[in-house]
């Protein structure tokens, strides 16, 4: 069974504008993490928008847990998929913590002494539980992030769609989601997609999607990525330092079986580059 | 112009249960046409202290000294606008000030404040959408029509149209993707060149400190908690995991390859082929050793 | 740039203030506001400067901070005070300067005037000081719960202004940081005409309405995304409760109110 899958999708905004998805097509295992990236434009973020109905698209079929997505169900498919925004501050409903997390569990009609129990834990999962009676406004932006984490979590999600949540926060604030997602990863067979610029993020995923001009442009893996260095930098994507370096190298005919994602990676690959000199 | 911090403290809603220290005891000085990067985490008092660089702030003690100005919190109020034209500030997302209809007016609006004749405000405006590296022929678009990195450049047009001695940036590369914040960078960096600008950059990304920086000033719990060339600040790794701040990817590369390969490699702002010309010549002389 | 207000600011704590159900202090509050009107004489007025002293000292709040924090009422009261000294004419006459002339039931009307009101202001910043907007938001919904009835949306307009009071530090903040950006850009929204103030402001309102919507559009996503469709099927987490402090208060504020009735002549 597949998680998510777009079939021959078309989506434009309005009428005038030009189709930001054409005859888009992709299918999501369950239980992958998935890093979709592109420049600002490419229809990364529609993507994650249509998984979750809150975009319809012109023509097409978008399924999820091989159920198609319709008007009549649109409201169970959502409790199914979970999503958490870029702009913490924009997502954050409640007065306090507590309120913010109970937020999506009052509107499925959970019983409240569940909704106890479920807010205490999906905090214990983010690590915030001590923050519960804060105000929005005396917390961090990471910390805000971490309560919309816990706030979709409490819902119990298959899917976890994170649409560029770590593009608005301080280096601090993008470690602790890190972390967050990390645990996530390795506790749930939770399938999650990661709509990101942040190399950090990419490391994580199974499995990268590069889109360009509202088609997928590459289907990779962090390992095999930047063996696309060319394609990466020709639609205006850096490569990351430890790369551009390796590539500079191999002008001296040293030779990569990795590019390197971070200097230790960087110093081994060298040292047996070297050794095969 | 250049800038003094004499035991700067500034207290936020002074004397209710609500009062906030933000910083404390800053002593500073920069000079006129220096590029200077100030680091710190969140809440470390960055912001508190650069609103005080043109007055938006007036110390809760001690005094700031901006060229002939002098501020302190027994000022009587003095025409701060003249001091405001020099010193330049792009706040985190500049984006969110725009409000005219038209770039053109945008941009305008600084230095009409500041009675700049009419002649030469159009001059102005020109060089400095060209000094962001924007079409002339974006000048009549709405400012609300164009892209959020468009709209942040507008931004900065519209501080630069003042002609600032001082230029203040606040996170300008906050919110951009990776491509966006060099771009960004490397134009202020050109600006700061070209025009002789003391250049303040608030950041807590160090490589963009590293790279462009003369001088780094690391900001902890409101009180400076070290100050440097780059170098020497990037080399006191613990003290800076002290107060959570990483050091570059470059240096620790770098570090960590010295230490595998028994190298002898300097950072000294090198561009990633000189590195890689530096780790070629090292592995050539160790072979014939 | 930040003035010293206190009213409609909340202070956490835990006095017996803070612990009581919104509603009983709500109810309670508006009907004193109600009651002061009733009082008639130095007795009963005495009685119920007593009662809101009384109410200060358990809610443990520091007594400067809330004269200091009612600062701009002052005004207002002394204001009324002197405006009383003077339109009303009973009673003996007290002073003579030239034209003018005091009354005695002058000073008495403005005194009893300015007491009202510093009664009322005092008590009912008390409630704000004392009770979180949360739990304001809460106790009207349960309040007005009868009107759904009669096809009040009652809860929408409780979401709504919860929403509204959880936006507003977002919203200052963002005002703040919009007037500084513009006044380093030589705006000044301090001197000048009123006509040239008025000016200045636009380049403070342009942007924060275009930050608002914004923002309230993501929220709008943000809420569907979390399942929100309206009150239908929908459980609440918090659940207000009266306990046995509520009673005990609310039985005191009945002895009090039939004390101040024999008082009142």
């Amino acid at each position: 069974m597949s998680a998510i899958e777009f079939r021959e999708v078309f989506f434009r905004y309005n009428e005038e504008s030009p189709f930001v998805l054409k005859n888009f097509n992709l299918t999501i295992e369950q239980g992958q993490t998935v890093a979709v990236l592109g420049h600002n434009g490419s229809g990364k973020s529609t993507v994650s928008k249509l998984v979750n109905g809150l975009l319809t698209p012109q023509s097409g079929e978008i399924l999820v847990n091989d159920t198609k997505i319709r008007t009549s169900n649109v409201w169970e498919i959502r409790k199914n998929v979970g999503m958490v925004f870029q702009n913490p501050e924009n997502q954050f409903v409640g007065t306090t913590v507590r309120d913010d997390v109970a937020f999506g569990l009052e509107n499925r009609g959970i019983p409240r002494d569940e909704m106890e129990q479920r807010i205490k834990q999906s905090l214990m999962n983010v690590g915030m539980e001590q923050y519960m009676d804060h105000e929005p406004h005396h917390l961090s932006g990471g910390q805000k992030q971490r309560i919309a984490i816990a706030s979709v979590m409490a819902i119990k999600p298959e899917i976890l769609l994170l649409d560029e949540a770590t593009s608005m926060l301080d280096p601090k604030g993008r470690k602790e989601i890190l972390a967050t997602i990390q645990t996530l990863k390795k506790h749930g067979k939770m399938t999650m997609v990661m709509i990101t610029h942040d190399l950090n993020e990419i490391v994580l995923a199974d499995r990268i999607i590069v889109m360009n001009k509202g088609n997928i442009y590459l289907d990779t893996t962090k390992e095999l990525l930047f063996t696309h260095h060319k394609k990466l930098e020709s639609i205006g994507l850096t490569l990351p330092f430890t790369v551009e370096l390796a590539l500079e190298l191999e002008k001296y005919d040293y030779q990569f079986a990795l590019y390197p994602l971070n200097y230790k990676e960087f110093n081994k690959e060298l040292w047996t580059s070297n050794l095969n000199k | 112009m250049d800038i003094q911090f004499k035991q700067v403290s500034y207290t936020y809603q002074p004397h209710t249960p609500f009062a906030y220290q933000a910083i404390r005891n800053i002593n500073l000085s920069i000079s006129s046409g220096e590029y200077i990067a100030i680091v710190g985490h969140t809440g470390s008092g960055k912001s508190t202290l650069l609103q005080h660089i043109n007055g938006l702030l007036l110390p809760t003690d001690g005094e700031v000294q901006i060229g002939e100005y002098i501020l302190s919190s027994n000022n009587k109020r003095q025409d701060l606008r003249k001091l405001r034209e020099k010193v330049g500030i792009v706040f985190q997302y500049p984006e969110h000030q725009l409000f005219e209809e038209t770039v053109e007016k945008d941009i305008s609006f600084g230095p009409h404040n500041f009675g700049i004749p009419k002649d030469e405000i159009s001059k102005r405006v020109l060089s400095s959408i060209e000094k962001v590296e924007l079409q002339t022929n974006f000048l009549e678009k709405s400012p609300f029509e164009l892209s959020g990195g468009q709209m942040r450049r507008v931004a900065i047009a519209g501080v630069l149209a003042m002609e600032p001695e001082v230029l203040i940036l606040d996170e300008p590369t906050a919110g951009l993707d990776p491509k966006g914040q060099i771009d960004i960078m490397k134009m202020f960096y050109q600006l700061h060149q070209s025009k002789q600008m003391t250049t303040i950059l608030v950041t807590h990304q160090m490589d963009h400190a590293l790279k462009y920086a003369d001088r780094i000033i690391v900001l902890a719990n409101g009180e400076v908690y070290m100050e440097g060339n780059p170098e020497e600040i990037f080399s006191k790794t613990n003290q800076l995991q002290e107060v959570n701040l990483d050091v570059p990817e470059i240096l620790t590369l770098i570090q960590d390859f010295n230490q595998r390969f028994n190298g002898t490699i300097r950072y000294q702002r090198q561009s990633i082929a000189e590195l890689a010309k530096e780790i070629v010549e090292h592995f050539r002389e160790n072979k014939r050793l | 740039m930040k003035s010293f207000m206190i009213i409609g600011q909340f202070v956490p704590g835990t006095s017996s203030l803070h612990k009581l159900d919104p509603r009983t202090k709500m109810v309670t509050i508006f009907s004193f506001v109600i009651i002061v009107f009733f009082a008639n004489n130095v007795l009963s007025y005495g009685w119920l400067a007593l009662f809101s002293l009384a109410l200060i000292l358990l809610s443990k709040i520091r007594i400067p901070y809330i004269l200091k924090g009612i600062t701009p009422v002052w005004f207002l009261i002394i204001f009324t005070f002197i405006l009383h000294l003077f339109i009303t004419r009973e009673g003996p006459v007290l002073l003579e300067i030239s034209t003018f002339k005091i009354y005695e039931g002058g000073v008495i009307r403005g005194l009893t005037i300015s007491l009202r009101f510093l009664l009322l202001v005092l008590v009912t910043s008390l409630l704000t000081l004392t009770t979180s907007p949360m739990e304001i938001t809460d106790a009207i919904e349960e309040l007005f719960a009868p009107l759904k009835k009669i096809k009040v949306p009652v809860h929408e307009l409780a979401l709504m202004m919860s929403i509204s009071l959880r936006f507003i530090p977002t919203l200052l903040e963002e005002t703040e940081k919009i007037s500084k950006a513009q006044a380093s850009r030589g705006v000044d929204f301090r001197t000048g005409t009123l006509k040239d103030r008025m000016y200045a402001i636009v380049p403070l309102l342009v942007p924060l309405f275009i930050s608002a919507f914004k923002r309230a559009e993501e929220l709008a996503m943000a809420m569907e995304a979390r399942g929100y469709n309206g009150s239908e099927g929908r459980t609440k987490l918090r659940e207000l409760k009266l306990t046995n402090i509520d009673y005990i208060a609310i039985l005191l504020y009945v002895i009090i109110n039939i004390i101040f009735f024999t008082l009142r002549q």
